[in-house]
């Protein structure tokens, strides 16, 4: 059998919390005293980006508009030079790569060129056998479908839709709590064991 | 009551309008998140200043030359208890440690920027040919008043300018048909050296100073294509023999931290034509190459490894910039539009 491993990008791979946090902070007007943390936590728990200003003590209007900003300038190529690769990950798929593994890169942007010049940036295009960028709004199904078709020996990732994806699939999958969703909640959603990070899941299952 | 025992640092950038600035706050965002309070102030209105979008705090303050901006300056550090302060805009620079050597930067606040010598060098352009010269680095022949030297072709630029705003390119016969009706000008704050002029190609030298020499890092940037003084296309380089003229220079000026400067070719080779005593907005080019230098800056101030923020470049590079578009909210009453 094929050693392929198949990743997510954001929140698994590359830390973008800074970026999110950033964007955040760059759409709400200066009137309105958020806390930026507390978001984030209240993202990783689950929360859309609406429902955690809501939470925050937003109206749902002004929560609802300044999602709206931020969904639209999230993507934008500046604020993704934000993102940084989690330590020692490069090294991690430099010695993948050094054992034959097969590396398969599976994310959901909206836009694909973005995403090539980040990775190219990041110095992890050269480790990457291929890279699938599939619709954000329908993630799970088009997730599943590559992963179908690439059959690889595990799948990791940062939500709920990534596990969707390869149960769907029937593929293996591992979940980390590096990103978008954290430890309690995927614990919560029936994912077990939670790593911390990639890394940490790669030593331990590869 | 116990104290966080990882308190946010506060960071003041001055002229945050540069794009100096906006590289220096887009890697404390990029590499240090929210961990980082950071502050930024500048003569124009926040909706008029990008990195205002990344900033904590953003203040509107007089010019520098004002009398007023001191106090300003002092009261920003002090009300806010500013841990870094990275002045940007030469002048600034050259006041901001001023402050510091008469004791007037507030005791908690560290400036990140050179010493007074450095800063000298880097804002005295016929102090500089003479500080190059004694430190046995080349530097074009350089004179005041009227020239001392024999050349078919000179150069008259700022004594106090910056960059190659000033400069004039004359041949011999132009320049004593000038110096006929007189010396130019040898006044410090308006007058201008001549110098030999040299040849291209020019380059800027992104240097890192680290506290050993193994973390030290030195990158060469030809300018390609250059739009209203911005580098639009760079090729990136390292280049062994500028590397330890780079090395010589930070040693000299005993410098820790980031700053470039400009070299040019004379008959005897290379020759630095400028320094700047911190890097420039184009030096962020070089972070797309996986060597960050104000990353490495900022990570040498808060007593971090330095080292994750450099890679070995094996050839050459070509970087392109492009601009990119951002939604300034003019006020906090301005409603919430729809995009």
């Amino acid at each position: 059998m094929t050693k392929r491993l198949c990743l997510d990008f954001d929140g698994t791979v590359v830390d973008c919390r800074h970026r999110q946090m950033a964007v955040l902070h760059s759409v709400t007007p200066k009137s309105l005293d958020i806390d930026r943390h507390a978001i984030w936590n209240s993202k990783r728990n689950g929360k859309s980006t609406t429902d955690a200003l809501k939470h925050a003590g937003l109206t749902l209007s002004q929560s609802m508009l300044i999602a709206m900003r931020w969904e639209k300038f999230i993507e934008d190529r500046f604020w993704l030079s934000l993102d940084v690769v989690f330590p020692n990950v490069e090294e991690t798929l430099i010695e993948l790569k050094r054992r034959d593994w097969q590396l398969v890169l599976i994310t959901a942007r909206r836009d694909p060129d973005a995403l090539h010049q980040q990775l190219l940036h990041l110095r992890i295009r050269r480790l990457l056998n291929s890279v699938h960028v599939v619709d954000p709004r329908k993630a799970a199904p088009a997730k599943a479908e590559i992963l179908y078709r690439e059959q690889p020996m595990l799948f990791v990732g940062d939500n709920e839709s990534d596990g969707t994806a390869a149960q769907l699939a029937g593929v293996p999958f591992k979940a980390v709590a590096s990103g978008q969703r954290c430890r309690e909640f995927m614990t919560d959603h029936g994912y077990s064991p939670i790593y911390s990070t990639l890394v940490e899941c790669i030593d331990a299952v590869v | 009551m116990t104290s966080d025992p990882n308190p946010r640092k506060r960071i003041l950038i001055g002229a945050a309008g540069t794009g100096t600035a906006f590289a220096a706050c887009t890697a404390i965002r990029r590499y240090w998140g929210d961990s980082v309070e950071l502050s930024a102030m500048d003569t124009n209105p926040h909706y008029l200043v990008t990195s205002s979008l990344l900033a904590d705090h953003y203040f509107q303050v007089k010019p520098f030359r004002s009398p007023e901006f001191v106090d300003q300056l002092l009261a920003i550090l002090t009300d806010h208890a500013i841990d870094f302060y990275l002045p940007l805009y030469p002048q600034e620079i050259k006041l901001a440690v001023e402050l510091k050597h008469s004791r007037r930067l507030p005791t908690a606040t560290r400036l990140i920027g050179p010493g007074p010598e450095a800063c000298n060098v880097a804002s005295d352009k016929y102090f500089a040919a003479g500080w190059l010269s004694e430190h046995g680095l080349p530097s074009p022949k350089t004179c005041l008043g009227i020239p001392d030297f024999d050349a078919t072709h000179y150069c008259i630029k700022p004594r106090m300018g910056t960059g190659s705003t000033g400069l004039r390119l004359l041949t011999k016969v132009e320049l004593d048909a000038i110096c006929q009706t007189g010396p130019l000008s040898t006044d410090p704050s308006d007058g201008v050296i001549i110098q030999e002029q040299c040849f291209a190609p020019e380059l800027t030298v992104d240097v890192f100073i680290g506290q050993q020499n193994s973390q030290s890092r030195v990158l060469c940037r030809e300018r390609l294509e250059i739009k209203s003084g911005v580098s639009t296309k760079v090729r990136i380089t390292e280049d062994e023999t500028i590397t330890t003229l780079a090395i010589q220079l930070g040693t000299s000026l005993n410098y820790l931290g980031a700053f470039c400067f400009q070299v040019m070719r004379n008959e005897k080779g290379w020759c630095v034509i400028d320094v700047n005593p911190r890097p420039g907005a184009a030096s962020a080019t070089c972070s797309v190459t996986g060597n960050d230098f104000y990353g490495a800056m900022f990570a040498l101030a808060f007593g971090e490894n330095t080292e994750p923020f450099f890679q070995r470049l094996p050839r050459a590079v070509y970087v392109t910039r492009q601009y990119s578009d951002f939604l300034m909210i003019e006020n906090d009453e301005t409603p919430l539009l729809r995009l």
